[in-house]
């Protein structure tokens, strides 16, 4: 019997945590009769968020969920999520990384830091919350808008705002006291900021980039696993992922109509919306195979756009 | 668990021995870390902590509110406000300790952050409560306890990351805070009026004099000008709490430069001495860290919150042993290192048992402060410690009666809720 | 001799972490300024400031805060204890932390050594170097471990022991 130790940023109340982290260590304690058991370390008890990848090479840990833009430095490739106009819905943006991390330049990465990737999934997409109806282009023109990240900095800059960085916890006062006019957030989070007591417009089916997290076990100890456990790691792992995934999903429909419930315009662009923001946002990506430098790039972004039907 | 106990008699060993106590913690956590995971990763550890740790912009706010407050006392601009509070009320007993209470309370406004309130007090009113003949006990204790105002008192780090680990409305917790803050000043407020009455540590100042008063209150404008500004640069919207402490070093520049109050030589002096405090506190974040890490691995607290939420015990009683866990975590660890280790367990049990998610958030916030005036590890005692190079021994004895004062308080927001819940059920209501 | 150079170095690099400070107060107030007039914020400040500054500003002063009297400690035994046994607390007071600060040293310092070496870049505003942003941390900690060990063995005064 095996007990991993499995290190986690998030926090155990959060959906991808009761629907995702929480099941699969549950389900694979199960499924092995106890071979493979879990001590869970939630919250960055065990590392901070950046250090989740260095501590399981370093042997602090075993396992870890990875925020995969934590560690764009080692995982460049895999930023590709973070690229807006892409996946519609955390299901569909599931289904594209899980097939990508199965083989390909996305898992190599992985397994050049050391580690195995079990199994992975999305936040469903950005959506744009503000305090105006924000849909073409010209919209968008000198607002302030919180953003993570230089990709995300970069998808405002393309629609002619400006791209503020903030951290988590002081967004919800800038936005109240109108430091902010914009937020692009994942829906699924806005009830952990308390953001829809702020804001009075948010969109419902833009695609403002995406968050991908990735389980990984390190390497030599999961190749030391047997091979039917391991087969149980990653089949019952991609359960898992199309789980939280379509979780994530109904729970944004259900908190979609709370807020229209609340009196807030949850909002749908329109189809001549929706073509000029993803005409404008466009550069985002080219500039992205620019940077990367990678000869790499280029066809992760062609298979990306494919299995995302874009 | 033998371990555990060797460890936690290394680390006092050590502070005994007065090895800083920074050190203390990160000698102690790599050693418990070495126990529990081996050699290389305990090494590992350490790798990073270090930048990890500092690398923050919400810290900023630390070095820029202790400039703005060592150029504004530098300059002479908070003596000067200070003298004029005490031109009005300092001719009674206590008086300047109680305006030095109105003073955290205003700074609290400005402020999220305990040490930097702390700080920011500690460099400006400590200096006119020694001038006048008070105690450094008790001078050095009201700057501490009036210190932990800053995270009750909106806006607070602590609040904020209480309603993002626990999803409980921000805005709800802040307008909480309000009210237990008041109660906690004008609690700090009758212990300074017993001990000025039954001491002779707080005498009295000068005799009123109207026209003095009025003449001396002239100075308070720049000051006034400057909170306002502040102030006005959060709740208008153009800066955040770290961006606003920047506005006010250069506020603070620009009235000492008007009066001509500040050589460029104290001005590299004040930039010392902040950048000196803020090494200091970031050192002990960072092997805090590493000590809560190695707490983490044991799983010893853990432990200890799944019995409680285990067990068949009276609510009331959990809830006391919870408070209880929280203010023996608050002996060691920093606060947000507490909230992050105990939320995930004690949050889902209190809701359990059906306590209200904000009054929660407003008593854990109370427990976690009253952590910061407690040895071994009392950041806000180190930070007046280090400012008003009082020894600690003697801030500690000085926080002592407060320290009892908070427990009252602490009481009366948990035996009545309504204290904490009247104020944004009738601002939410609407 | 020793103890010249040693100052020296702790006064430069203090003198760094101040300025570091400085910049930090103007990059912020410039940044509010041109938001709030020309309506463009300085797009470097946030990353510049969380990435290089602050760690800079936290660690380059370690050794002489150390110098200075400014970590704290509890003081609840005398100074400087009678006989063998506090000439061997003297020692050890200076040593163990020595050791400490030496692992995280070696530890920080090999970590920044491969992320310089590797070429790691943060993907921000800028491709920012984040070796050299590490490096701050074994430098300020390296300092501070020589300064430890100059006090740990230097020859005391007679009156001393
Ligand atoms: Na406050
Ligand atoms: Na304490």
């Amino acid at each position: 019997a095996e007990t991993l130790r499995l290190g986690d940023f998030q926090s155990t109340t959060h959906i991808v945590s009761v629907e995702g982290t929480t099941k699969w260590m549950a389900a694979v304690e199960e499924a092995t009769g106890g071979e493979i058991g879990f001590e869970h370390f939630p919250s960055q008890q065990a590392a901070k968020s950046k250090a989740q990848l260095d501590a399981v090479n370093n042997g602090i840990l075993d396992a870890a969920l990875l925020g995969t833009p934590y560690h764009a430095d080692v995982l460049p490739l895999n930023s590709v999520v973070a690229l807006p106009g892409y996946y519609g819905s955390a299901a569909e943006g599931t289904q594209a990384l899980q097939t990508m991390l199965e083989a390909g330049p996305l898992r190599d990465e992985f397994l050049a830091a050391g580690v195995t990737p079990v199994f992975g999934f999305v936040l469903p997409p950005y959506q744009v919350l503000a305090k105006t109806r924000l849909g073409m282009p010209a919209d968008w023109a000198s607002q302030d808008i919180r953003t993570s990240g230089s990709t995300q900095a970069m998808t405002a800059r393309s629609l002619g705002g400006v791209g503020i960085s903030i951290p988590g916890p002081e967004v919800y006062t800038a936005v109240e006291r109108g430091r902010l006019d914009a937020v692009l957030f994942p829906l699924a989070s806005v009830p952990g900021y308390k953001l829809n007591e702020v804001v009075s417009h948010i969109s419902t089916n833009g695609s403002f980039g995406g968050y991908s997290f990735v389980m990984v076990i390190r390497s030599d100890l999961f190749d030391g696993l047997p091979a039917d456990t391991q087969a149980k790691l990653v089949s019952l792992g991609a359960e898992t992922a199309a789980h939280v995934a379509q979780a994530q999903d109904a729970s944004v429909a259900g908190l979609i109509e709370e807020w229209k419930a609340e009196g807030i315009d949850t909002y749908s662009f329109s189809a001549e919306e929706l073509a000029a923001v993803t005409e404008a946002t466009g550069a985002v990506s080219t500039d992205w195979v620019e940077r990367i430098d990678n000869d790499g790039a280029i066809s992760v972004l062609e298979t990306y756009s494919e299995l995302t039907g874009n | 668990m033998l371990t555990f106990f060797a460890i936690l008699l290394l680390l006092a060993t050590l502070m005994v021995f007065r090895v800083p106590i920074a050190f203390a913690m990160g000698i102690a956590g790599t050693a418990g870390l070495a126990a529990q995971l081996g050699m290389r990763p305990a090494l590992a550890v350490l790798e990073r902590t270090f930048f990890d740790t500092s690398a923050s912009f919400i810290l900023v706010a630390i070095p820029l509110f202790i400039l703005m407050a060592e150029l504004l006392t530098a300059g002479d601009v908070t003596r000067r406000a200070i003298i004029a509070c005490q031109r009005w009320i300092g001719h009674v007993k206590g008086g300047l300790a109680i305006a030095t209470v109105a003073a955290s309370v205003i700074l609290a406004a400005l402020v999220g952050s305990s040490t930097a309130s702390t700080a920011a007090m500690a460099a400006s009113a400590f200096p006119e409560m020694r001038a006048h003949r008070y105690s450094d006990r008790l001078a050095a204790a009201v700057v501490s306890v009036g210190g932990t105002l800053a995270v009750v008192v909106p806006p607070s780090i602590v609040l904020v990351v209480y309603g993002v680990l626990t999803e409980t409305s921000i805005g709800k917790l802040f307008i909480a805070g309000i009210v237990p803050g008041f109660l906690t000043a004008a609690g700090l407020a009758l212990v300074i009026k017993i001990i000025a009455q039954t001491t002779d540590q707080a005498p009295k100042g000068d005799p009123f004099e109207l026209k003095g008063a009025l003449r001396q209150s002239v100075h308070v404008i720049p000051m006034v000008v400057l909170l306002l500004a502040v102030i006005g640069a959060i709740y208008g919207g153009l800066a955040s709490p770290s961006e606003a402490a920047a506005l006010g070093v250069m506020g603070s520049l620009i009235i000492v430069m008007l009066q001509r109050t500040l050589s460029f030589v104290q001005f590299g002096t004040s930039i010392s001495r902040a950048i000196r405090a803020t090494v200091m506190i970031v050192a002990i974040v960072a092997c805090s860290a590493i000590f809560s890490n190695y707490l983490a691995f044991t799983r010893i607290t853990h432990g200890m919150l799944e019995f409680v939420a285990t067990t068949e015990m009276p609510r009331e009683l959990i809830m006391a042993i919870i408070i209880l866990v929280l203010l023996v975590m608050g002996m060691f660890m920093d606060q947000l290192a507490i909230l992050s280790l105990a939320m995930p367990l004690a949050f889902p049990t209190a809701m359990a048992m059906g306590y209200d998610p904000v009054w929660f958030g407003i008593v854990v916030t109370k427990t976690v402060e009253i952590g910061l005036l407690t040895p071994p590890l009392g950041l806000n005692a180190y930070v007046a410690a280090a400012q008003t190079r009082v020894p600690l021994g003697t801030i500690f004895r000085g926080i002592l009666p407060f320290l009892g004062m908070e427990i009252v308080v602490l009481v009366l927001l948990l035996s009545f809720p309504q204290i904490t819940l009247f104020l944004p059920e009738l601002m939410m209501s609407r | 001799m020793l103890e010249t150079g040693l100052r020296k170095l702790e006064d430069i690099l203090h003198i760094a972490g101040c300025l570091c400070l400085v910049l930090v107060a103007g990059l912020i107030n410039l940044d509010i300024l041109l938001r709030l007039f020309a309506n463009r914020p300085v797009q470097v400040q946030f990353e510049l400031t969380e990435l290089f500054l602050m760690p800079a500003l936290a660690c380059l002063s370690l050794s002489r805060v150390f110098r200075d009297g400014g970590h704290l400690a509890l003081e609840l035994t005398p100074e400087r204890m009678p006989g063998p046994f506090g000439a061997v607390v003297a020692r050890l007071r200076l040593l163990l932390p020595a050791l400490f600060f030496g692992a995280v040293t070696v530890m920080s310092g090999e970590f920044a050594l491969d992320a310089i070496l590797q070429g790691d870049v943060e993907y921000g505003v800028v491709d920012w170097p984040l070796g050299w942003a590490y490096a701050v941390v074994p430098l300020g900690c390296g300092v501070l471990v020589l300064r430890l060990l100059h006090d740990a063995l230097r020859r005391r005064e007679p009156a001393d022991l």
